[in-house]
């Protein structure tokens, strides 16, 4: 088993090749080599220093100047990335059977790509930094994601007032179908890239609406079930952190 | 040998090349093999991305089989353009060799 120096530096190397475009074959296949190589010498008793020398940054460098870009993928991807934006926007307004092209929907392009961006730094940048002090990861986890929920209440308190006219209002087999090509370009995304997040982040936008269609109007607007609700969300949320740190702590 | 990481640059690339000629390898061994022949002062991971850049210049070639001390090894063997290469870079250490000598004895003198 591998020290929590060495993982972490596996995790930043993955970070550092990902964020520079290289494929997903030549990064596994050089953390793979690394993996092995950084077991067989812990073995010996060899610090990660003497692997990577004394500057890890400058080592990953001259990895990441060893392996092609992958321009091909990237050149699917930026255009697959974009297109799934595209759909969260439009899902769970079709969801609700309320899609329509207006102001808000256009402007709504604005918080989404904030928040991309957001994301992207804090899984990218901040978290594999704090691999080995999982308390510090989940409070930056958690002050980040509300910081960025936060900002999306604000944006859609400010946004609803507003009675911006629809360029176009989707009629009900609209949105049915509006909904399948968004669920189908999930889907496709997932499968491309092999990870299931993009089905997992639509699932948990379902939420809402799903809910706001099957639970009574009256159960919705009261404010002890509002409570109850939040309290179990943060209750679910203990739990999958306590799950994760109890995995980790068995695996160490 | 106590060897110097300037001195080592353009050098390294010859003598991993050398040490692939003599049979299958992985990285580790390869670092390991390197260590006994001397080359102690180098980071065992610089010879990645040296590997790396050898394998894009087609100089060796590596196949991934299963190891028991964890993830896929990959293994190198030298490709016909390895061996050219190997043979161009002997020749041109011989030379260097030669020449470096020459000052050195010249200086001595």
């Amino acid at each position: 088993m591998l020290s929590a120096k060495s993982e972490q530096f596996l995790i930043e190397l993955r970070m550092y090749l990902m964020q520079r475009g290289k494929s997903d074959e030549d990064i596994q296949g050089i953390v793979d080599e690394l993996e092995s190589h950084l077991i067989e010498s812990e073995k010996n008793g060899k610090s990660v220093e003497s692997i990577v020398g004394k500057d890890p940054k400058q080592y990953m460098k001259s990895i990441g100047a060893s392996l092609p870009v992958a321009t091909k993928e990237l050149m699917i991807l930026i255009p697959a990335t974009l297109l799934v934006i595209l759909a969260y926007l439009a899902y769970v307004p079709a969801l609700s059977e309320d899609f329509k092209l207006s102001q808000t929907v256009l402007w709504g392009i604005i918080p989404v790509v904030i928040s991309l961006i957001v994301y992207s730094s804090l899984i990218f940048k901040m978290l594999p930094k704090l691999h080995a002090k999982p308390v510090k990861q989940g409070i930056i986890a958690v002050a980040v994601s509300t910081g960025v929920i936060g900002f999306w209440v604000a944006f859609y308190l400010w946004m609803v007032p507003e009675t911006a006219s629809a360029y176009f209002t989707a009629t009900a087999e609209q949105n049915y179908v509006i909904l399948a090509i968004c669920v189908v370009i999930f889907i496709a995304y997932a499968l491309y890239t092999k990870s299931w997040i993009t089905i997992v982040v639509a699932a948990l936008m379902s939420a809402g609406p799903l809910a706001e269609n099957w639970i009574p109007q009256e159960v919705n607007e009261d404010p002890a079930y509002i409570v109850l609700a939040i309290g179990v969300f943060v209750l679910i949320g203990i739990a999958i952190v306590w799950f994760l740190m109890s995995k980790r702590h068995k695996t160490a | 040998m106590a060897d110097s990481t300037q001195m080592l640059k353009g050098i390294l690339d010859g003598c991993i090349l050398s040490i692939i000629e003599e049979g299958e390898i992985y990285g580790y061994e390869l670092a390991e093999k390197l260590q006994s022949y001397g080359f102690q002062s180098f980071s065992e991971g610089s010879i990645y991305p040296l590997l790396l850049r050898m394998q894009k210049e087609g100089l060796v070639s590596s196949v991934q089989r299963k190891s028991t001390a964890g993830p896929k090894r990959k293994y190198y063997s030298l490709t016909e353009a390895g061996q050219a290469e190997l043979e161009q870079f002997l020749g041109r250490w011989a030379d260097l060799k030669q020449s470096v000598d020459a000052v050195i004895t010249k200086g001595g003198q």
